[in-house]
């Protein structure tokens, strides 16, 4: 199966079109309480593809509540990431301090100056073309986390954090999977 | 002695707050107020600190550093004079960090390339615009204050445009950084070398100096004038440019009086005269440095028995003038030190010895700034190569101790 940075950019777009329409359909029946109305595609794709934008709190709120967006939102970000670290082996033990798959890793260093902090370093493959813009967090509750990603130095991006940063908490945890973007 | 460093910004000064070395595994990075907020030029701090583009790990052996500032530095290359200069300090534990109160203050801009030229940067008038409340402020405090900007920036300052932000402080126009280090006496950055590096380097020839080298200079020498001060340590005593070379936790070493010399140091064609500048009364010899306050003029009175013991530690420097009835070509001077009861010796680079000529009389001065434990002997060798080669002049000098 394809990746969404593989196709052309007609395509994308076009997909998006697709998209956009089943989801007003999807939402012709839905409650008139805005609420309750689901989140719509154009939300969920604005927000993988635009590293600026925050995660808005609203669909944080119903992906821990509706399996199917939580399903669809999950779909998209596999299908729009150019990398993918999936859950943790079960096997695994203590807290995490390196994530890596065949492409990539992931490393947390504590930080010699500041106890509190640690710096985050995310090592591209050598054969990268695509830098990063996005990282997500996501872990099977429907819990996510957005994070923009600054500019790599000779392939690695750093990110220097406290150590009760929710991001650091949830790079640490088997349960969440990584998708880059 | 603290010093504080300033990186000017047309936002106002920014203090460097703290600088420690971080775990080589990661990048260098510059932090706001010691928060996790990195700053967006700390990829650019990185490429300055990391060989082989950088340029502070050839000087201080480490490839990656925290440092934290009070305020944002948004953009541009200006901050690099102030950075190295603040890496250099800290190195030689002189870096005014966190709330500690600086005997002295040094205000930067400038970038910096990898021969160590200064290159001239934009918005001075502003810089210093904004750094007028940081002048004042010091001046209450009685905080001397040392500006240093591009010499090309210096030239293009205007008195009233000085006059205009209340700088009287002193202000230094450098075209290398070599320039600024001399002026407050730091590790000599050409030479690249860690303290370790410098104590491993075997003792230079005698009289060795870049003007051995010159084919100006004959291989004879006109006169050899041999002048050995021996400082004597009573307490923490100062000295330039060779605390560097000494092994760490000496212990202070016993006091050795000396025998007052005989000496001769004039005849008819030249005379020779030694000076002590000091720090005067409630001052010190950084303030001296920075030419906030005018050192105190000792001349040591030559002839037998009549070099007196003083007071080390308002020494700042000492001054060395001859004056000829005949001018040769020219006169270089180097300088040789020896430590007591070790084999260890080191010439001074001539870089380190200001020479200063004013009609037939040439000086040369050494300033002392630095702390030392362990007594030793300079020994000042001049050479010429004048026709007055068959001249046999051949004095000795000594210096008795303090």
């Amino acid at each position: 199966m394809s990746h969404w940075h593989e196709w052309s950019p007609h395509e994308q777009k076009l997909a998006e079109a697709i998209y956009s329409a089943l989801d007003g359909f999807t939402n012709l029946g839905a409650a008139q309480d805005p609420t309750q109305r689901r989140i719509d595609f154009t939300t969920l794709f604005r927000c993988v593809t635009h590293p600026e934008e925050p995660f808005p709190a609203a669909l944080q709120k119903q992906l821990t509540q509706d399996p199917k967006l939580r399903e669809d939102f999950h779909h998209l970000l596999k299908k729009c990431s150019s990398y993918h670290i999936p859950r943790a082996a079960a096997a695994s033990s203590g807290d995490l301090t390196e994530r890596t798959v065949d492409q990539f890793r992931i490393r947390l260093r504590p930080s010699r100056v500041e106890s509190d902090q640690l710096y985050i370093l995310i090592e591209l493959p050598d054969e990268t073309t695509d830098s990063p813009s996005t990282l997500f967090l996501y872990d099977t509750q429907g819990g996510c986390l957005k994070q923009a990603l600054p500019a790599p130095q000779e392939r690695e991006i750093q990110l220097l954090m406290n150590v009760d940063n929710p991001l650091v908490l949830g790079l640490k945890d088997h349960n969440t999977e990584i998708f880059l973007r | 002695m603290k010093i504080r460093v300033y990186i000017a910004t047309t936002e106002g000064p920014v203090k460097i707050q703290r600088l420690a070395a971080e775990d080589p595994e990661v990048r260098s990075v510059i932090c706001l107020n010691g928060t996790s907020e990195a700053l967006p030029i700390s990829p650019a701090y990185d490429a300055f600190v990391r060989k082989p583009t950088g340029i502070v790990e050839r000087f201080v052996g480490h490839p990656v550093f925290r440092m934290d500032v009070s305020e944002r530095i948004t953009e541009g290359q200006s901050w690099q004079l102030g950075v190295l200069i603040a890496h250099l300090l800290k190195f030689e534990g002189k870096l005014a960090e966190k709330e500690e109160k600086p005997d002295q203050v040094i205000w930067l801009t400038g970038e910096v390339n990898q021969a160590l030229e200064v290159k001239p940067v934009e918005h001075i008038d502003q810089k210093l615009l904004q750094s007028a409340k940081l002048f004042s402020a010091c001046k209450q405090q009685n905080i001397p204050v040392m500006v240093v900007m591009a010499a090309a920036n210096h030239s293009q300052l205007t008195q009233s445009g000085k006059n205009s932000f209340h700088l009287d402080q002193q202000i230094m126009g450098i075209d290398t950084v070599t320039q600024l280090t001399d002026a407050i006496s730091l590790m000599h950055p050409t030479t690249g070398k860690t303290v370790t590096q410098v104590m491993a380097t075997p003792s230079s020839k005698k009289g060795t100096s870049s003007t051995t080298t010159n084919p100006k200079f004959r291989k004879a020498i006109f006169a050899t004038f041999i002048l050995s001060v021996s400082i004597l340590a009573l307490s923490l005593i100062v000295t330039p440019n060779v605390s560097s070379i000494l092994p760490h936790g000496e212990t202070i070493s016993t006091i050795t009086p000396f025998k007052p010399n005989e000496v001769n140091v004039t005849n008819e064609l030249m005379e020779v005269r030694l000076i002590e500048l000091r720090s005067p009364a409630h001052s010190n010899c950084a303030a001296v440095r920075f030419g906030n306050v005018k050192p105190t003029l000792n001349e040591l009175i030559s002839g037998p028995d009549l070099f007196h013991s003083h007071e080390i530690s308002t020494l700042c420097g000492i001054r060395l003038i001859v004056k000829q009835s005949k001018m040769p070509a020219d006169i270089n001077a180097s300088v040789e030190v020896t430590h007591a009861g070790t084999n260890l010796r080191r010439t001074l680079q001539t870089s380190f010895i200001k020479k200063r000529r004013q009609g037939n009389e040439l000086q040369w001065q050494i300033n002392f700034d630095r702390t030392i434990r362990r007594s030793f002997t300079y020994s000042w060798n001049l050479e010429t190569d004048s026709e007055l080669t068959k001249d046999k002049l051949n004095r000795r000098i000594l210096h008795s101790g303090y």
